[in-house]
């Protein structure tokens, strides 16, 4: 071997094996990885370690069309994988993380349009671009042309309560209050459902949020079907505190005289009572005493739980016309 | 009427069974609860109930000998009670692995949860009627190594 011919693919090796970031000026993770170049364009793995990887935050790595500088790419596989320390990932940053990339994708042909890994922080870090990154990726050249053009990916359009969802726009929800996914699929094949993130679970298509704050993804995976291959649809989701309101169990029994009211809220939490009206009524825990006709008016309250939900307090008034 | 009044009223003056429940606090703000504590008879059926509990974390709940802070509870009666069968553990759990849905019963709003534990004084060999064991609550095996969720009560067994 001629040392012009060694010191060639020393370069090539270099490069394969090297750290790039073209879309953000200054990202702090350092990704790298390889090989990048002369990969099969039927189907290749680029594994990645990191240095500097974000202590709040995850990474979302995925093949793509090369965007304009500064914007996020329009054209992407939907085979996003997503890397966090958080336990619900499906890949730590301390370990192999494998992206699959193909020169052949919805939209993308890699032959003739610059595809390449693009790298930015999670659906807790949504709207943050201080981690984009792009690195180009090259395939070998076609020998020979697929045998069968590739599936169309399928579709998935999610939404709640008639509100579709968006994968670039979080929706909300409120602490321990479940909310129904409803998914149409192009393919009409039924999908499946995971989320990611301690915060929340997810029961069927039923999620629900065990915070009142933070984050977490839902992912809707359609498989597909003969004309069109599978494909995973992320939703981002912001939570927010939920809302008390008495559990009306047993309220409003009426004993001689005297009225029971709600003894908890929805979550858990102990009501108190207390009469502003003591000639027409008194409160004892939740049992209301009338003493005379009138108006008997009561607030009840509940506390609240920072980042699960608020104080409920509510004005009670009862209008006494007649006591037996 | 006012005698129907005064009953109500000594009905709720009542403390949650007067006879020995006890209630601990944990280092999070929760609370656990165990309706009975001493004289316990031999299958005699408690009621476990926790409020305010981290519905992200989910939870182990048996009887085990009681250990030093900081040290793994165990050995615990029925074990993890994988197929959740026996009664005498339960897994409390809103988010667990996959393999776990179905089995893990999950919070109620607000971190709750109230469970019928049928208890045994025997854990294995060991005789709680003469060392100290208690209704241990612990974070599942996903934080098997967290100790800041144990929280015990001390049952007394009748001999």
């Amino acid at each position: 071997m001629s040392k012009v011919r060694f010191v060639s693919m020393l370069a090539v090796v270099l490069t394969a094996f090297s750290s790039i970031s073209i879309a953000n000026a200054a990202p702090s993770v350092l990704v790298q990885g390889g090989p990048y170049t002369n990969l099969d364009p039927n189907g290749a793995d680029i594994h990645f370690g990191f240095g500097n990887f974000p202590t709040a935050h995850g990474l979302y790595l995925y093949e793509a069309v090369q965007p304009t500088a500064g914007a996020r790419p329009t054209i992407f596989s939907t085979a996003q994988v997503w890397v966090s320390n958080d336990p619900q990932a499906p890949a730590s940053p301390k370990g192999d993380v494998k992206v699959k990339v193909t020169a052949y994708f919805t939209g993308a042909d890699c032959y003739h349009m610059v595809c390449g890994i693009f790298v930015r922080l999670d659906h807790t870090a949504q709207s943050d671009t201080s981690e984009d990154q792009f690195i180009p990726i090259t395939f070998a050249p076609a020998t020979a042309a697929p045998t069968t053009a590739p599936l169309p990916v399928d579709t998935i359009t999610a939404s709640i309560s008639g509100k579709t969802l968006s994968s670039s726009a979080p929706f909300t929800i409120a602490y321990q209050t479940p909310v129904n996914i409803d998914v149409v699929t192009g393919s009409g094949a039924t999908p499946t459902f995971k989320v990611y993130g301690d915060n929340c679970t997810m029961t069927g298509s039923m999620l629900t949020a065990l915070k009142g704050s933070g984050q977490c993804d839902v992912a809707v995976t359609s498989p597909g079907n003969a004309m069109s291959s599978t494909v995973t649809s992320h939703f981002p989701v912001n939570l927010k505190v939920g809302i008390q309101t008495p559990v009306p169990t047993g309220a409003g029994a009426a004993i001689k005289n005297s009225i029971l009211l709600a003894q908890m809220t929805n979550f858990g939490e102990k009501i108190s009572y207390k009469s502003y009206s003591t000639k027409v009524c008194t409160v004892n825990a939740n049992q209301v005493k009338i003493l005379k006709s009138g108006t008997c008016t009561l607030v009840a309250k509940a506390t609240g739980r920072s980042g699960l939900f608020s104080t409920y307090s509510s004005k009670i008034t009862l209008k006494v016309s007649k006591i037996k | 009427m006012l005698n129907r009044i005064l009953l109500l009223a000594a009905l709720f003056a009542m403390p949650m069974s007067l006879a020995s429940a006890a209630t601990h606090l944990g280092s999070h703000g929760e609370s656990l609860t165990v309706s009975k504590v001493t004289n316990v008879k031999n299958g005699e059926k408690i009621i476990v109930s926790g409020a305010r509990f981290d519905e992200t974390v989910g939870i182990y709940l048996a009887m085990c000998v009681v250990v030093p802070k900081s040290k793994l509870p165990t050995p615990c009666g029925g074990g993890a009670d994988k197929s959740g069968t026996t009664g005498a553990s339960y897994w409390i759990s809103s988010n667990p692995p996959d393999y776990g849905v179905g089995l893990a019963k999950p919070y109620l709003p607000g971190g709750r949860f109230s469970i019928t534990l049928k208890v045994s004084p025997m854990i294995g060999k060991l005789d709680c009627r003469k060392i100290r064991c208690a209704i241990y609550v612990r974070a599942d095996h996903t934080r098997g190594d967290d100790r800041s969720y144990d929280l015990n009560i001390p049952l007394q067994f009748k001999k």
